[in-house]
């Protein structure tokens, strides 16, 4: 049984005000169907626009998709009763690119890593703050930083903190959406490092979205390339990315900068 | 080489008041730019690369302050100059792309709007030559449509496109100079690419000067002539950008390049921590910024005054072990 399976996926957003006439429809995604196997990091790159985040979306049920269904764990997430689908849902936790937006700015860092606990596992206050340090530990800040508030992080140190949030529950699929395109460069190594660790550690699969391919590159174990909704090139060896054929893929390979001068 | 220079930084100096105590967010900072050349301006954030860039226009926030250096443009010191006089330079002379173009934008003015406004404001020209310059140069920046575009609303347009519009509209007064502070951070790697060869190919046809900053040295390579490397508010490292990126003296350049992901897979080795970046108080003795974070560092780092040391000709780095 893999861990995830999208059937037929299909997505319309309506825009516009109704009272104004008949409104515009914009297919997000037209038709995905795809598995995702246990322990591995699937990289899914394209343009912006390209529906990556909406899939994202949808796999954590937080859209609901016109057409099509989810299977996680074996379950269909959009058939499920509220309390089936609270349980499924631990094992499924995000990370975001806004690492300030995704936070509230009124909770201590203590407050912010509890929160899934305190929703799924019944711990003494001890116990918790115990958790969240080790936690803390783990994702590499000081387990004295749980009183602090998020403005007094860096954009970096803060992502860890998002990161230390989604491994709490020990989940087995985490969506990362652009967790890194944020960051400045020597932080975004650090956090894919850090990412990959815990992949490990914890037998963790990632869903990692990116426009970035130097990124989805170093960290991903298989590659789908998305354009207007749609994907349109696997490839299961990123050590043959030359391979890449379609000519969406072949934009955004080309749309890496290499270091030296030389391509404009 | 040897043209005079358009615009001269001499031994800036920056200030700002927190809660905290007064800290240095620019040290010494010094640079020439020239007609056609592009200076890269590297750093990670907090580096005070936006502080340069701001203070270059005065646009520096209320609570910070230039307590030293000179900053001339042509034959104008722009730190003494009337508002009135700087209204001028301001746009027509020294125009600034901005990072986050969804939020440069009024989001209630058409960019027709914007554009006409900024056009009359430094010409003299009526409503509707405005409006003809405007499409002019918006299909000179590869933008579909332009007519419509011009019609639109800031929110309607994608963050590639919006930076296109503001480097159309930049363009359209052909400034000296052009302050670009992370112009591509904001968009996907294939509009970068896009928005990178649009300054270019403002640099070849009006011969103009970018002071591009970024915190990817790949940007800068493509596009820079010299670079300087900013850290801790001081420019630890200048040289033209073949020698810096082949012979990298200081010890942050070379954690920069080395960081680089780049589309092999080997694994980079960093930090496992992240450095706090305290602000250092003015007070505070004047030490290497990145001594704490530095492999190399010893007994002489302690005692090094901070002056830059010439490696090789136009090589310039900070660090007391070049030699």
């Amino acid at each position: 049984m893999s861990l995830l399976e999208l059937k037929g996926i299909k997505k319309t957003y309506l825009l516009g005000n109704p009272v104004f006439g008949k409104r515009k429809s914009v297919e997000a995604i037209k038709s995905i169907s795809l598995t995702m196997e246990e322990g591995v990091c699937l990289g899914l790159v394209g343009e912006s626009g390209s529906g990556k985040s909406t899939l994202g979306k949808i796999i954590l049920g937080l859209e609901k998709p016109d057409q099509g269904e989810v299977w996680f764990q074996g379950k269909s997430l959009y058939c499920l009763k509220a309390k089936e689908l609270k349980e499924l849902r631990r094992n499924l936790q995000v990370v975001f690119q806004d690492c300030y937006s995704a936070v509230n700015p009124r909770l201590t860092v203590g407050e912010i890593i509890a929160e899934p606990l305190r929703n799924y596992e019944r711990l003494t206050s001890v116990q918790e703050k115990k958790k969240v340090q080790e936690l803390l530990e783990i994702v590499g800040l000081c387990p004295e930083d749980i009183r602090k508030y998020p403005y007094q992080f860096s954009g970096g140190q803060l992502q860890r903190i998002n990161i230390a949030r989604a491994i709490a529950l020990k989940p087995k699929l985490i969506v990362l959406d652009e967790a890194v395109s944020a960051l400045d460069v020597l932080v975004q190594v650090q956090i894919l490092n850090l990412l990959a660790q815990l992949k490990e550690e914890f037998q963790l699969s990632y869903l990692f979205i990116s426009h970035d391919l130097q990124a989805v590159n170093y960290i991903a174990d298989r590659l789908a390339v998305m354009y207007n909704g749609e994907v349109v090139e696997w490839l299961d060896d990123l050590e043959q990315l030359e391979r890449l054929k379609h000519p969406v893929s072949k934009k955004l390979l080309s749309s890496v900068l290499p270091l030296y001068p030389g391509i404009l | 080489m040897g043209q005079d220079p358009i615009l001269t930084v001499d031994n800036l100096n920056v200030i700002v008041t927190t809660p905290y105590g007064v800290t240095q967010t620019v040290h010494d900072v010094s640079f020439k730019l020239e007609a056609g050349k592009v200076l890269g301006l590297v750093g990670e954030s907090g580096s005070g690369k936006t502080m340069t860039c701001m203070s270059l226009l005065k646009l520096l926030p209320e609570k910070a302050k230039v307590v030293q250096g000179s900053i001339k443009f042509k034959n104008i010191d722009l730190l003494n100059v009337s508002t009135e006089d700087l209204r001028k330079v301001r746009g027509s002379e020294i125009a600034m792309i901005m990072q986050n173009p969804m939020i440069a934008f009024n989001p209630v003015r058409t960019i027709g709007r914007h554009f006409i406004e900024t056009l009359r404001t430094h010409l003299p020209i009526t409503k509707r030559q405005a409006r003809k310059m405007a499409v002019e140069y918006l299909e000179k920046t590869d933008l579909p449509n332009p007519e419509n575009v011009l019609k639109q609303y800031p929110f309607q347009l994608s963050g590639g496109m919006l930076q296109r519009v503001m480097i159309a509209i930049t363009m359209s007064l052909s400034p000296s100079i052009i302050i670009a502070d992370e112009p591509t951070t904001a968009l996907d790697s294939t509009n970068q690419l896009q928005v990178l060869k649009q300054l270019d190919k403002l640099r070849e046809e009006y011969n103009t000067c970018i002071l591009l900053v970024s915190h990817d040295l790949g940007v800068i390579a493509q596009l820079a002539d010299e670079v300087a490397v900013m850290y801790g508010g001081y420019i630890v490292e200048k040289a033209p950008v073949l020698k810096l990126l082949n012979h990298p003296m200081h010890p942050y350049t070379k954690v920069l390049l080395e960081s680089r992901l780049g589309l092999t897979r080997r694994k980079i080795k960093v930090e496992k921590r992240e450095s706090v970046s305290r602000p250092n108080l003015i007070n505070s003795e004047k030490t290497c910024p990145f001594l704490e974070r530095c492999e190399d560092a010893d007994y002489t780092c302690s005692s090094y005054n901070l002056e830059f040391k010439e490696y090789e000709k136009d090589h310039l780095v900070r660090c007391v072990k070049s030699r």
